[in-house]
């Protein structure tokens, strides 16, 4: 199974926007920056089966500008990737096939943790995912350590690319 | 910097002068208690989850900060909720129990570190054999923060989430009930506190004294709440601090010793005697600073400070409640 993590675009402020986590959206320099990464994405990245998105709204407006950029698909919410409940993440993975691509639209910290952990290694400090960054991993099974990084993108490169 | 000893001597010379002071009678809120309580609830959950990402980094003051907050919540919970007794309930404090758990290896082994760090800043010279034992130290602690951050990951966070918000929304318990669910409380771990000190008198017993050292803060956390529903600061959460502060840095030197000799038998064992040695004689230091601060400890006199503490909290020991 191919993962693709994507990580939300840049969006509000957390502080001094006076509003809760869960519903601080993109901002309007985060959204067009992000259709252009996404854009790209479409053309580099196979098409996935599924958009998973965490229920953050700046997780779910990402997830569906990049829904429109491959067209016609409609992300899925999956409370487990607003933390990186990787049970809860397990369990949403379970129905796909093993040479399906799914992409899974979430936050940090857990991304780089995660990543780390598939691939094997310890230091989760290593892949440290910029706001819209995206990495593509290879994995035969959820639950080995042993997946292969295909690429590991930063967004600003994405952009360079179009 | 004073080390954790001298810390431990100004606080008991502290702990010796204070007369903590009583309990006011409760001034329950008339009405949208209920209201309060769901309040103090979602604070105490929303810094758990605050704390959550940077946790996951393996940041330590944010892992601290994870282990305290779910602590905090995990006693707030029973006191607040509606329902205490309930499915959700029950299964919210299981998963913040091993969320605590799971964050607790890494950060006892940053306390270790920190530790025999002063130790080391106090001598003239560090010798070779004092390096290594520093250095597999800080990898222990390196590769328990990669533990607990896979851990972490595994732990299933977004159900403690939904559950915590389910509970959130049903409002919390009226003050009252609050009132009477904290008198137990107090009065159950009050009366294990005062029965502990007895059983354990001037012993140095490291195990028991960090079951008690666990109350303490059991109850220094209901009192918290306590005076948060009320709506004023009553100062009984101290006592509580105090043992809490000076059991713990005893425990930190003991588990120390403990680790040591762990490396004495193992460089034994691969016959490097220099570093057995080495190991053997550190542990043998924080053996020795945990017996000192053990007497520091006994002349802060810890049952006069449960004694005042329960006064303040209205609990006399002996009387059982029904």
């Amino acid at each position: 199974m191919r993962l693709l993590f994507i990580r939300h675009a840049i969006a509000v402020d957390a502080d001094g926007s006076g509003m809760r986590d869960e519903d601080r959206p993109l901002t309007s320099e985060g959204e067009q920056l992000f259709r252009q990464t996404a854009r790209m994405l479409a053309r580099v990245a196979p098409k996935p089966q599924a958009i998973l998105t965490s229920p953050l709204l700046r997780a779910r407006q990402t997830a569906d500008i990049s829904a429109h950029a491959w067209g016609d698909m409609r992300p899925t919410v999956v409370p487990a990737l607003a933390e990186g409940d990787w049970p809860g993440i397990r369990r949403a993975l379970a129905s796909y096939k093993g040479d399906d691509t799914v992409a899974l639209v979430g936050h940090e910290s857990w991304m780089s943790t995660l990543t780390a952990r598939l691939l094997g290694s310890d230091s989760h400090r290593a892949f440290d995912y910029r706001k819209g960054g995206v990495a593509l991993i290879e994995v035969d099974d959820l639950e080995a350590r042993g997946g292969t990084l295909l690429w590991f993108i930063p967004p600003r490169v994405f952009r360079r690319l179009e | 910097m004073r080390s954790p000893a001298e810390a431990a001597r100004a606080d008991v010379a502290s702990a010796a002068t204070t007369e903590f002071p009583a309990v006011v009678g409760p001034t329950l809120p008339a009405n949208g208690g209920r209201r309060l309580a769901g309040t103090l609830l979602r604070r105490r959950v929303n810094t758990l989850f605050r704390n959550f990402p940077a946790a996951l980094t393996g940041d330590e003051e944010g892992i601290h900060q994870l282990r305290v907050s779910g602590r905090r919540l995990r006693v707030a919970l029973p006191l607040l909720v509606d329902k205490a007794d309930g499915r959700r309930a029950g299964r919210a404090r299981r998963l913040l129990q091993m969320l605590t758990r799971t964050a607790g290896g890494s950060r006892d082994l940053d306390v270790l570190l920190e530790s025999y760090d002063l130790r080391l800043k106090d001598l003239p010279e560090r010798t070779a054999e004092q390096k290594l034992l520093r250095h597999r130290l800080a990898s222990a602690r390196r590769r328990g923060r990669a533990r607990m951050v896979g851990s972490l990951l595994d732990l299933e966070i977004s159900r403690l989430r939904r559950d915590l918000a389910a509970l959130i929304a049903r409002g919390g318990s009226s003050p009252a009930i609050v009132c009477e669910r904290f008198g137990t409380l107090c009065e159950r771990e009050g009366q294990s506190l005062h029965d502990g000190f007895t059983t354990l008198g001037v012993r140095l017993d490291a195990k028991l004294l960090h079951g008690l050292r666990r109350r303490a803060r059991r109850l220094r956390y209901a009192v918290e709440v306590y005076d948060q529903i009320r709506g004023f600061e009553s100062a009984a959460a101290k006592p509580w601090k105090t043992l809490q502060d000076l059991i713990g840095v005893l425990h930190d030197h003991h588990v120390l010793a403990e680790w040591f000799d762990k490396q004495a038998q193992a460089d034994e064992k691969r016959g490097n005697a220099l570093l057995a040695a080495t190991a053997t004689a550190e542990a043998a230091w924080a053996r020795a600073t945990a017996h000192r601060l053990h007497e520091d400890f006994l002349a802060a006199q810890p049952a006069t400070i449960v004694a005042q503490g329960l006064a303040a909290l209205g609990v006399t020991p002996g009387a059982q409640s029904n």
